[in-house]
């Protein structure tokens, strides 16, 4: 599960961690994308920069174009004005500029003032005499300005300024970026007419450079179609950024360049800043990123963690109820056996069959208290181990402590040696079941592991010192008592008890004393392998000691022997010492099994409610020689009924009852009004073993509770504590002088005398009495039962006889009540009687239909607990539908043939029915039969059925009975035509 | 998880889509060179032998040397209809509207305002906006040597001249070409008669034929867009000189020569610059060095005194060192309009061209 897990969790981390590499890888490619794409829009807007530049620098050299053909036209106009154009005006305009030549010219051509121009030069000529103002520029001459001079509307000359071409640059020439860049104009043809640098400057421009001139050739073709153009180029070490313009108003073009560095200065700020700025997001988009995977990564494991412990707790809580029903199911049969093996005891004269009852009693305690140790342990690791403290009596403890251990001592020949610190006080206050079985379970190790020598209890005490809290009170309501420790402050005294269990046993070896208190652990198996346990009772002990506030450690030396001392704190009640304790228990050591009855009770009456009747015949056995005045019911109304009736002086209640629970109904007996039974005690009988169930049902009002493998000593005690004392007549009766009790029949009403004990001596050895006969006649010829399998459970025929006739009596009921639980869905109820019938089927042999009881039983118990969304719900109630029916056909077969022989006895009460009548009834079912009318069949079976049937018509009876049970019209007409 | 990985990546689609889109609309600034659709609307038929077909066969030639979509209308009316063809031409993605009339003027500077990204191209047309462009060669200039070759030719000096309409343009011509017969032959007339309608066959051929019985005329030339009065001539044994197309094929007996277009350069320029935006809503008015306007190669007919003294005259307009209305020139009434050594501005020539030369007869 964890590996899954791990392996899983592993895969999703690899999983995330690959995502987390393609988002980098992503994030990467996205800086890289991010960059270029913002170099190149800073690159573009550079470009821009660059047409502004060029259009700006255009605009520039067009305005002084301009300013050149307007000055030219205000001269111009002052021809038009005058007839005579005055030579000597227009030596003042040249002389004003001498760098350039002003001229005047006929429209044919001929010179006027100064030279003449051809229109083939200059075509700015041609323009002029047509009226328009125009520039040219010839290579290797210069620029010529032209306007028109009209006279009236007419052209009459054309003025010039001609600018010879070594002054262009110093009239036109410009710089950009603070003289950084070059800019020069050429023409259409490339011919450069403005140059970049003054003629004979020692500087060198880029101009002529191979890529400069590709670049240009470029945003000439662009110019095509805008009004300006930039781009980038690199020549030698340096970048370039290129720019080019259309000089509006003329056919020159603008063309410069400059340094990328030069305007790329603070562009790359920029660059840096938005690299800067992605780099710091994308770190934070992965931290993120990362912190989001390490988050989940972690939330996933919690989740696996949390889904892991579910499981942990689920099969944790699955053990628990797997014990706790195992408890049960080994309680149930182990109650019976060792109820049916009280008996055996206490009847049974024959020393021989005493001797293997005894033994049957000591496997089966032995057996209970395996149980008891695996249910302890299973308590304990769900934490759910409880310390019950109350008054008690060392001494009481030690009796019992060490008339249990002697006696098994004594059967393996080992000196058992008891020491006991005479001072230290007697009344305690502490849990004393648990503090018995801690020093149970110590000393049966060390009788188990001594096969040599002696083992020797010893318990001594100190006294300590506590201070007094408010829970004292609470716990020990005894301080109140006159001979309760009072001291003036507010400490009081505590024992700190020591028990010490010392053997001369195997020992222990030194490494293996540290796994001692380890669950399941046996050390030295190759030497122990024999010896029986489940090797949890010394971790059980430390476990509960541990509880109790106290300790428990090991002394032993390997071969030689070992000694375990256990030191635990009690609260004090009294200081009267315990002195010689086994002088109280005297009378109780001397004999154990000589003393079976501890009392008589005939004028008591005792009501008993038990679903199981098989339960009620138990008790009823076990307290068979009280002579109590017994009633018996089996359901909860019933014992309502009862309860209304008379005036019990004891009730012993089952707890799981169908309809109406033990606990129900004691509340219902307290709550009758005017009711007589409101005070009498109640005592709940339970299989249920879960922990805190005492508790809970004293808390629910029961005045005292017996675990439902009932012990015969248990019960009797616990009847002889609550009965009147007045109608206890307490007795010492050895039970020697009742081995000779009968084994008569058992439906025998136990509020009767005892039958004469000669009665029972009738049989020979070897001889069957009438109830073995009959018993030894039903198992053979009912198939379906097993003579063996219910002797695990019932060892004598006169039992098994009881048995078999209170099943044939409850069955039919029982049965009905089945059928009809199944019908109505009530599964609770289903689930009991199936239960009842597992059992019950169980103690009479019939294994097979015990075996399908149980598994509808388990089926019941499904379906109670599936919840109703469960898609196979409804195939399992289906499923256990048809199951039923078969187990009812099963259970009601087995009934009929039970009847056959054991109804005879029980019709012979009955009056025999008349020939005629049964012939009467034999004509009406062949005629109801034609109809397939079966109730009327049913009822009038119902009538006959109350009449004894002779003999001669039996068989022919039983046979139309099953007839009529299975609907098998043919039979019906068969037998009776 | 899955949430926080698509909320990124959709961060990150929205910032590519904003950088590309950033790329983009800077890249609209730049003008493409799209090839826009062509319309050409005349006025006339476009087998006219004339005026018209020179349009056409100009635009033809352009569509097959550049492959441009060009639609061809004849005949439409300078009214209603025109505004109407042009709108549907619009609304059917035509780009450019090529034209061949000043009739059209009015129309298309209404139409250019109203659709400022299409342009209008239109010859003889004298207007111009921003998206409209109008043009013609300096005719004057060719008929000034057709002149020259018609002065030369007459033998009874009387020379007939048929116009459609009298506006600057055509009394520019007339002008032109009666400074070219009287510069060899001072003593000729110019019988300038007019039809009244650009294409009307019957009306052409009624004044041709009146022209030629009033006068003895042995020359003529003619303004409209029916080569009609070619044919009355022709028929009558009267030399021919033609307009607009070379037409000498068809009249193989009198044909002098012509003053012809070639359209397919000058659409070629035009047309490209419309395509890449850049064309200047101005007037055109290109001169023979252009080659808009030429002279169709002169019939053996023609005396070869006379192709030399053509060739000279040329030479000197094509230089620049002459003009056709260098002065001095005079009005048929006498009145010195051009003084020696003066020259008419092309605004006067263009717009105020009210006025005949010396040597005109005009009824």
């Amino acid at each position: 599960m964890t590996l899954k897990i791990r392996e899983k969790v592993n895969r999703r981390l690899l999983r995330l961690l690959m995502t987390l590499g393609l988002m980098l890888i992503l994030l990467v490619a996205i800086g890289i994308f991010l960059y270029l794409r913002v170099d190149s829009l800073l690159n573009i807007y550079l470009e821009e920069q660059g047409k502004k530049q060029a259009e700006t620098l255009s605009e520039v050299t067009s305005r002084q174009f301009e300013g050149e053909l307007k000055a030219l036209a205000t001269v111009a106009s002052e021809f038009s004005k005058i007839e005579e154009v005055s030579v000597d005006a227009l030596q003042a305009v040249q002389d004003a500029d001498p760098d350039s030549r002003i001229g005047v010219q006929r429209v044919d051509g001929t010179p006027f003032f100064g030279v003449s121009y051809m229109v083939s030069d200059f075509p700015c000529i041609g323009s002029a005499i047509h009226g328009e103002q125009a520039i040219s520029y010839l290579q290797g001459r210069g620029l010529l300005f032209c306007v028109p001079a009209f006279r009236d509307r007419n052209v009459a000359y054309v003025l010039y300024r001609f600018y010879p071409e070594s002054t262009l640059y110093e009239r036109f020439g410009m710089s950009s970026y603070g003289g950084l860049g070059r800019a020069l104009v050429i023409d259409r043809s490339g011919h450069v007419v403005i140059s970049a640098l003054p003629e004979g400057s020692p500087d060198k421009t880029l101009f002529t450079e191979q890529s400069v001139v590709d670049g240009f050739s470029e945003l000439t073709r662009e110019l095509y179609t805008t009004g300006s153009a930039a781009t980038f180029r690199k020549t030698g070490d340096t970048e370039l950024m290129l720019y080019a313009a259309e000089i509006t108003g003329s056919d020159f073009y603008l063309q410069g360049y400059v340094p990328k560095s030069v305007v790329h200065e603070g562009v790359k700020y920029i660059k840096m800043m938005v690299a800067l700025v992605f780099i710091v997001l994308a770190a934070l988009v992965f931290l993120g990123g990362f912190l989001l995977t390490r988050l989940e990564i972690r939330t996933q494991e919690s989740e696996h963690l949390k889904a892991v412990s579910l499981i942990e707790k689920q099969s944790n809580a699955a053990k628990s109820d797997f014990l706790a029903n195992m408890s049960h199911e080994i309680r149930t049969p182990i109650n019976a056996i060792l109820g049916m093996n009280e008996m055996v005891l206490r009847e049974s004269g024959d020393e021989k069959i005493r001797t293997y009852a005894g033994n049957i009693e000591n496997a089966g305690k032995n057996l209970l208290s395996i149980i008891n140790d695996i249910l302890d342990f299973s308590k304990i690791e769900a934490g759910r181990m409880e310390i019950t403290e109350a008054p008690y009596q060392l001494s009481s403890v030690l009796n019992d402590v060490s008339n249990m251990i002697g006696f098994r001592s004594k059967s393996k020949d080992l000196d058992f040696v008891v020491n006991v610190d005479e001072t230290i006080p007697d009344a305690l206050y502490g849990d004393e079941v648990r503090i018995r079985q801690c020093m149970i379970n110590l000393l049966s190790n060390a009788v188990k592991y001594t096969n040599k020598g002696s083992v020797t209890l010893t318990v001594g005490g100190e006294r300590v010192e506590r201070p007094v809290t408010p829970s004292d009170a609470e716990q020990d309501p005894a301080k109140t008592a006159p001979e309760a420790v009072t001291t003036d402050d507010a400490t009081t005294q505590d024992l700190l008890l020591s028990v010490t269990v010392e053997d001369t046993g195997i020992g222990i070896r030194d490494e293996d004393i540290d796994k001692l208190f380890d669950k399941f652990e046996r050390v030295d198996l190759k030497q122990n392998n024999t010896v029986e346990g489940t090797g949890l009772g010394l971790a059980i002990t430390h476990n509960i000691l541990q509880l109790m506030g106290g300790n428990i450690r090991v002394e032993s030396e390997y071969g030689h022997g070992s000694r375990f001392i256990m030191t635990l704190p009690q609260k004090v009640l009294s200081d009267v010492p315990i002195g010689n304790f086994r002088a109280k228990f005297e009378d109780g050591t001397q004999d154990t099994k000589a003393y079976r009855e501890t009392f008589h009770a005939p004028t008591a009456i005792v009501l008993i409610v038990d679903d199981t009747a098989i339960n009620l015949t138990v008790i009823k056995g076990l307290l068979k020689s009280t002579e109590l005045q017994l009633d018996l019911v089996t359901s909860g109304a019933e014992a309502l009924e009862c309860a209304k009736a008379k005036a019990y002086d004891l009730i012993l209640m089952d707890q799981r009852m169908p309809n109406m629970d033990g606990t129900e109904t004691m509340m219902h007996i307290r709550s009758q009004l005017n009711g007589m039974n409101r005070k009498t005690p109640i005592i709940a009988l339970t299989a249920d073993a879960v922990q805190g169930a005492k508790a809970r049902y004293l808390q629910a009002g029961f005045t005292d509770y017996l675990s439902k493998p009932v012990e015969g000593a248990a019960l009797e005690a616990a009847l002889m504590k609550y009965l009147p004392q007045e109608k206890v007549v307490r007795v010492l009766e050895k039970i020697d002088a009742r081995k000779m009790k009968t084994k008569k029949a058992a439906p025998e009403p136990v509020d009767e005398a005892p039958v004469s004990e000669q009665a029972a001596e009738g049989p020979e050895e070897g001889d069957l009495t009438e109830d073995g006969a009959m018993v030894r006649k039903i198992y053979r010829n009912i198939d379906e039962l097993s003579y063996e399998d219910t002797q695990e459970y019932l060892e004598s025929d006169d039992l098994i006889l009881v048995t078999l006739t209170q099943i044939l009596e409850d069955g039919p009921a029982h049965a009905k009540e089945i059928e009809e639980s199944l019908k109505a869905g009530d599964w609770d109820l289903y689930t009991v009687k199936v239960h009842s019938l597992k059992s019950s089927a169980r103690l009479i042999g019939a294994t097979t239909l015990s075996k399908k009881a149980l598994a509808l039983e388990e089926a019941g118990n499904a379906i109670r607990s599936a919840s109703a969304e469960d898609e196979v719900l409804s195939g399992k109630k289906e499923e256990a539908g048809k199951l039923t029916a078969e187990l009812l056909s099963d259970y009601r077969t087995l009934l009929t043939k039970l009847s056959s022989f054991l109804g005879a006895g029980q019709a012979e009460e009955k009056e025999e029915i008349d020939l005629e009548t049964l012939q009467e009834f034999y004509d009406s079912v062949l005629e109801l039969a034609s109809v397939y009318d079966l109730d009327t069949i049913d009822a009038m079976l119902h009538k006959i059925e109350d009449h004894k049937i002779p003999d001669a018509e039996s068989e022919k009876f039983e046979a139309l009975k099953m007839c009529i049970r299975n609907a098998d019209w043919e039979g019906m007409k068969a037998l009776l035509s | 998880m899955k949430k926080a990985f698509l909320i990124i990546l959709g961060i990150i689609v929205c910032f590519l889509i904003g950088l590309i889109l950033i790329r983009h609309t800077m890249q609209k600034d730049d003008a493409v060179n799209e090839d826009r659709k062509i319309a050409l609307l005349m006025n006339g038929s476009r087998e006219d032998h004339s005026y018209c077909q020179a349009q056409y066969e100009g635009m033809r030639s352009y569509e097959e040397k550049s492959g441009a979509v060009v639609a061809y209308y004849d005949n439409v009316q300078p009214d209603e209809r025109f505004t109407t063809l042009v709108e549907d031409l619009i609304k059917a993605g035509y780009g450019i509207i090529v034209c061949d009339s000043y009739e059209y003027d009015d129309r298309i500077v209404a139409l250019a305002e109203k659709h400022p990204d299409i342009y209008f191209l239109n010859a003889t047309g004298t207007k111009t906006a921003g998206n409209y462009c109008s043009y013609l060669g300096r005719v004057y200039q060719v008929r000034y040597l057709t002149g020259l070759v018609a002065g030369k030719q007459t033998k009874t000096n009387q020379i007939g001249y048929i116009i459609a309409t009298p506006t600057p343009e055509t009394i520019r011509q007339a002008n032109a070409f009666t400074i070219g017969v009287r510069k060899v032959n001072p003593d000729a007339t110019v019988y300038v008669r007019f039809t009244n309608h650009w294409n009307n066959d019957k009306i052409a051929e009624t004044v041709t034929k009146k022209l030629l019985k009033e006068q003895d005329i042995d020359v003529l030339t003619l303004q409209t867009n029916t080569i009609m009065p070619l044919k009355v001539a022709n028929d009558q044994g009267v030399y021919t000189i033609g307009n607009n197309r070379d037409n000498h094929e068809m009249f193989p007996d009198t044909y002098l020569t012509a003053c012809v277009f070639d359209w397919e350069p000058f659409f070629e320029e035009r047309i490209g610059e419309c395509n890449r935006n850049k064309l200047v809503g101005t007037h055109y008015w290109d001169g023979m060095y252009s080659g808009l306007v030429t002279l169709a190669p002169m019939t053996d007919l023609v005396s070869e005194e006379t192709e030399r003294i053509v060739r000279s005259e040329t030479n000197r307009i094509i230089s620049g060192k002459f003009d056709v209305f260098f002065g001095p020139v005079s009005d048929r009434f006498g009145q010195l309009r051009v003084r020696k050594g003066e020259n008419l501005p092309d605004t006067e020539l263009l717009n105020h061209m009210d006025w005949y030369v010396k040597g005109v007869d005009v009824e």
